[in-house]
């Protein structure tokens, strides 16, 4: 589908955030007085269709793994609407967000302590179709037999415990179980950043595969660029709580608007030695400012270097400046 | 005619736990010339930390370096007591680690760090020794020196912890750095400044480098020559721009075709198939045959040997065997 045609039928969206927070309160004296907090996740809104997968890109603390989070109410968000199909989940009771989560599932990025090291594979993806009580028996097992091998297992493997298994398998066994339900969305919290380079490709075809079988949808949160370009169709680039562009990848990359996500993609080293003469490089200076005390205006003032006397102050919003194209800057680059 | 600086030959370093002997490192060979840059990649157990860490001696039991010779100016380090050793280390040879808080002292300033390094291995009064902190602390870019020298370093980011430990490496103008994974726990656009710091001050202080990394980006950008480690093993060494134009075994084929390109836009990612060997477990023959396209009969039992096949390149794999070759 193309994406003009799904911009036509805007109640498409999968899924949609408006204004979400995640406020953590940090306890600064040792008698809990002085209360900060830390504005992990400050004021975002995104979109996703059908289909579709969008890549959350930034680096530590930016408060990407927060809002994965969030959206599954992991983490109960301070405000704002997760609007999913038509529903506000941070409206819905306990019980009903319980039934939602068949829905919605979550791979996470450490494939050794995301797995139960006391079930056997089997039980492991088992459990998600017992506890929602969509199979038992007979079924149940055919169930679980064909899902280890649509993720590349070998069906001999079921009755092993988790140990057995290396990083890149248990990430299969991860991704079987939060298949197991048909989902419509997958939250992938950095799937392949604890994976060796030759199986972190395997996992991302993997992915690519499974979404184009089961018409999936994705939210893939990483902060390793190219991998995120590699499966995402739009990508949404965080900074410091906060959402500084988005847009589709081809935009992304080709039509750059924000000065941080421009040091952000020229600061990946590319794997080709004849190139490392020829880029130019933005070396985004400095590093994140304390993020309790957030600057007033851009949070990105303080390393950019096209900071003026408006990004010290001001606050720039989140703009659409061409289709589909968002960007929070003052001053986008052209 | 280059001179060796470091001469890596046939190391062999095992470690003997109760479940038996992992032969973590088994006859690697390589050099280092002088002023040169050698990337050292691989992937998880494949020996390339064990190499980095058998070249000082930093092996602790049950590890224990069984054969080989590690020469560093013609002199063999596996021969030296720990007090001849400890004299090279942090002086001639220095390191840095992946974790740089792990690496500094919790209960001491980063400048008091420093200069203790210096005031080792160096005859220097206390004042001369802070001097010379303060001065490297300015060279790796850290604002405001002489404040920060009081600083402890859990007040410092990753990225600053890490200009610390590479102002302490470098203090004593060391003749080789090993750099072990560097920038591998730093944000991105930290890495960057970090990748960009080191390349200016090796062209400065003239320093040889062993940069050990998983990260083809990062050799790509820094190294001159890389050593490919897979399974306790040296399986292909070329110069960067040979083996990225044109990587001969199939391991680094597959490497480079597993990476994904920020430059690119739409290509087929390719993976290898299979599992990492782990080093307790090692399969027959080539190591790397259970995950090969172009296995043969010969890769199950047979292992191949390190052949030299000119340019000052080598290759250890059966499909290159038959060529008229040297061995290393």
């Amino acid at each position: 589908m193309s994406v003009v045609e799904v911009k036509e039928k805007t109640n498409n969206y999968l899924l949609q955030i408006e204004g979400l927070k995640k406020h953590f309160p940090v306890s600064t004296t040792i008698f809990g007085k002085t209360k900060q907090t830390l504005k992990a996740v400050d004021g975002i809104d995104l979109y996703l269709k059908k289909g579709e997968t969008l890549g959350i890109v930034g680096e530590s603390g930016c408060g990407k793994s927060t809002t994965g989070n969030t959206i599954l109410r992991l983490i109960e968000p301070t405000e704002g609407k997760i609007i999913f199909e038509g529903e506000d989940l941070v409206k819905l009771s306990k019980k009903k967000m319980q039934e939602i989560r068949k829905d919605i599932q979550m791979i996470f990025q450490d494939p050794f302590s995301s797995l139960n090291p006391r079930m056997k594979v089997f039980d492991i993806i088992a459990e998600p179709l017992r506890t929602h009580g969509v199979a038992k028996g007979k079924g149940l097992e055919d169930m679980v037999y064909e899902l280890i091998e649509t993720v590349g297992l070998d069906r001999s493997l079921a009755k092993r415990f988790p140990h057995e298994f290396s990083g890149g398998q248990r990430q299969r066994i991860g991704i079987a179980r939060a298949i197991a339900l048909k989902p419509k969305l997958i939250i992938c919290d950095e799937p392949v950043s604890a994976l060796d380079v030759s199986i972190q490709a395997q996992i991302l075809n993997l992915l690519l595969d499974l979404q184009r079988k089961f018409d999936l949808t994705f939210i893939f949160i990483g902060h390793g660029i190219p991998a995120v370009k590699y499966i995402s169709d739009r990508i949404a680039v965080m900074y410091m709580g906060e959402v500084v562009e988005m847009t589709t990848k081809e935009k992304l990359f080709s039509e750059t608007k924000h000065p941080y996500t421009k040091g952000l993609i020229s600061a990946v080293p590319i794997p080709d030695p004849k190139l490392r003469d020829k880029t130019e490089r933005v070396i985004i200076e400095n590093d994140i400012p304390d993020q309790l005390n957030l600057p007033e205006g851009c949070r990105f003032y303080s390393r950019c270097p096209f900071g003026t006397e408006r990004c010290k102050v001001e606050k720039p919003k989140l703009n659409e400046i061409s289709n589909e194209h968002y960007v929070a800057c003052h001053y986008p680059l052209n | 005619m280059v001179e060796k600086l470091l001469e890596v030959k046939n190391l062999y370093t095992h470690f003997f736990t109760e479940q038996g002997v992992i032969p973590s490192v088994n006859g690697v060979s390589f050099s280092v010339n002088k002023g040169e840059i050698v990337g050292i990649v691989g992937e998880s157990g494949c020996g390339k930390s064990v190499t980095s860490l058998s070249i000082l001696q930093l092996i602790d039991k049950p590890g224990k370096i069984v054969n080989g010779e590690v020469l560093f100016n013609g002199e063999d380090l596996i021969k030296l007591n720990e007090k001849q050793i400890k004299k090279i280390r942090g002086n001639r040879i220095s390191m840095i680690f992946q974790e740089p808080l792990t690496s500094l002292n919790p209960v001491f300033t980063v400048g008091n760090q420093i200069s203790e390094a210096i005031r080792i291995h160096q005859k220097v009064n206390k004042q001369q020794a802070k001097d010379k902190a303060i001065e490297m602390l300015r060279k790796v870019g850290i604002p405001n020196p002489e404040k920060q020298y009081y600083s402890f370093p859990h007040l410092l980011s990753g990225g600053m912890r890490q200009r610390v430990m590479i102002a302490m490496a470098l203090s004593c103008n060391p003749e080789l750095l090993i750099a072990d994974e560097p920038t591998t726990a730093l944000d991105v656009t930290i890495q960057a400044q970090i990748l960009s710091l080191m390349k200016n001050l090796i062209e400065e202080l003239q320093t040889s480098i062993i940069i050990i990394t998983h990260d083809l980006g990062v050799v790509a950008e820094m190294v001159d020559r890389v050593v490919v480690m897979y399974g306790g093993e040296i399986v292909e060494q070329a110069s960067v721009y040979d083996l990225f134009e044109n990587p001969r075994h199939p391991y680094t084929q597959g490497l480079l075709k597993s990476t994904p390109k920020v430059h690119e836009l739409e290509y087929e990612l390719e993976s290898i198939d299979g599992n990492v060997p782990s080093p307790d477990n090692m399969p027959t023959g080539c190591k790397f045959h259970p995950r090969c396209p172009f296995a043969m009969d010969k890769c199950k039992e047979e292992d191949p040997s390190l052949l030299s096949v000119g340019n000052d390149s080598a290759i250890k794999c059966w499909l290159y065997q038959d060529r008229k070759v040297v061995q290393v």
